[in-house]
């Protein structure tokens, strides 16, 4: 739920305004709400006599676009880490060793047709992203718990990184 | 040797965990609403900022004249002001539905026992499987499947047979789906409707 708390406090803000705004003109606050225009005199007088308004509303501004940039930031960060190739986290060879390995080893499972396996993430949360595709009627509970017990956990070891993490993407080999 | 009652709540726990996982890695992460809402917070914030602080030489000055107009001579009645109102609310309730909403995944998420080992399904894929499954079933000519619901899930499963007194080839077709949607453990236990039509 963490990653939509933006969309979540944007869409309220929106809203609360929205449907303020809308009360107001449809009456909901009084006839004199509705029918005087939204600065009158007096508002005229505080926005220009007020020392603190302005400089407040710049830097309501600014923490506004640096909330922005900050949620870009993460969310371009997060969507990179996802798909592009994590740099060294363990000697080169050990990658690529511990990965053919992997992609043997699962190979060689029941009902499997292909494997891929990239190495993702980021170096403190890394991620063994493998796409598997199998026959048809393949029993997909048991390949899991198979790697789970075996390939997996040996990844780990082998690269010296207990929170690697696998991410298993099964595709079902079929006409579609 | 034993189980222990230590031994049930800690994997009990790691399924929970990895439950959660799989939920997690495969949720719509909505990025395209997620990044509008960033890219706009970026220019209102910093186009106020930098208004307020080059005022009055500001390059802004004409639209923030032309908004200080309008608020000073358009009553909240007005339907050009009930109209942009109206817009604000339904992109707010947009958004917070947006937020709320699980949202369609392209993978179904399945159980597991280690956290570190997450693991989902292409629900397109999953469909073709269980039609393949529920056309094995002897008797059965064609059958498609689709995976329905977000909160009441389902699979509905319709298949035609040559029969035209099938007897309890519908159970057949339910009991054969359900048993291949259970091997695969899906995190979302779903309900198997069988529609049969004779042809």
């Amino acid at each position: 739920m963490r990653h939509r708390l933006g969309l979540a406090v944007a869409g309220n803000v929106l809203l609360c305004a929205g449907v303020l705004a809308l009360a107001g003109g449809l009456g909901a606050f009084g006839a004199g709400v509705r029918a005087e225009p939204v600065l009158d005199g007096a508002s005229s007088r505080l926005l220009a006599e007020s020392r603190w308004l302005w400089p407040a509303v710049a830097v309501l501004g600014g923490a506004v676009a640096l909330g922005g940039l900050i949620g870009l930031t993460g969310q371009v960060r997060t969507g990179l880490a996802r798909h592009i190739r994590l740099g060294r986290i363990a000697p080169r060879l050990a990658v690529m060793v511990s990965r053919t390995n992997f992609v043997e080893e699962v190979e060689r499972l029941p009902g499997v047709v292909a494997v891929r396996a990239k190495l993702t993430g980021t170096r403190p949360r890394p991620r063994l992203a493998v796409t598997i595709t199998c026959a048809p009627r393949a029993d997909i509970g048991l390949l899991r718990q198979e790697i789970t017990a075996g390939p997996a956990p040996r990844v780990r070891v082998a690269l010296g990184r207990a929170e690697l993490c696998t991410v298993i993407h099964f595709q079902i080999a079929g006409p579609i | 040797m034993a189980t222990s009652v230590e031994d049930l709540l800690g994997a009990s726990a790691l399924r929970r965990a990895a439950r959660l996982a799989a939920l997690r890695e495969f949720r719509p992460s909505r990025m395209p609403a997620r990044m509008a809402v960033a890219l706009v917070a970026i220019a209102i914030g910093g186009l106020t900022a930098l208004a307020v602080v080059t005022w009055p030489r500001s390059f802004l000055r004409g639209p923030v004249e032309r908004a200080d107009h309008a608020l000073r001579t358009l009553p909240p009645s007005d339907p050009a002001a009930l109209a942009v109102a109206a817009a604000l609310a339904g992109l707010g309730l947009l958004l917070v539905l947006l937020a709320l909403l699980p949202g369609r995944t392209r993978m179904e998420p399945l159980r597991g026992a280690d956290p570190l080992v997450i693991a989902g399904v292409d629900r397109r894929r999953l469909s073709w499987a269980l039609a393949a499954t529920a056309a094995d079933v002897p008797g059965v000519g064609e059958a498609t499947v689709r995976l329905r619901g977000r909160i009441r899930r389902r699979v509905i499963v319709r298949a035609i047979t040559a029969y035209p007194m099938p007897g309890t080839l519908a159970e057949e077709i339910r009991d054969a789906v359900a048993v291949r949607l259970a091997e695969m453990e899906p995190v979302y236990p779903r309900t198997v409707i069988v529609r049969l039509t004779w042809q």
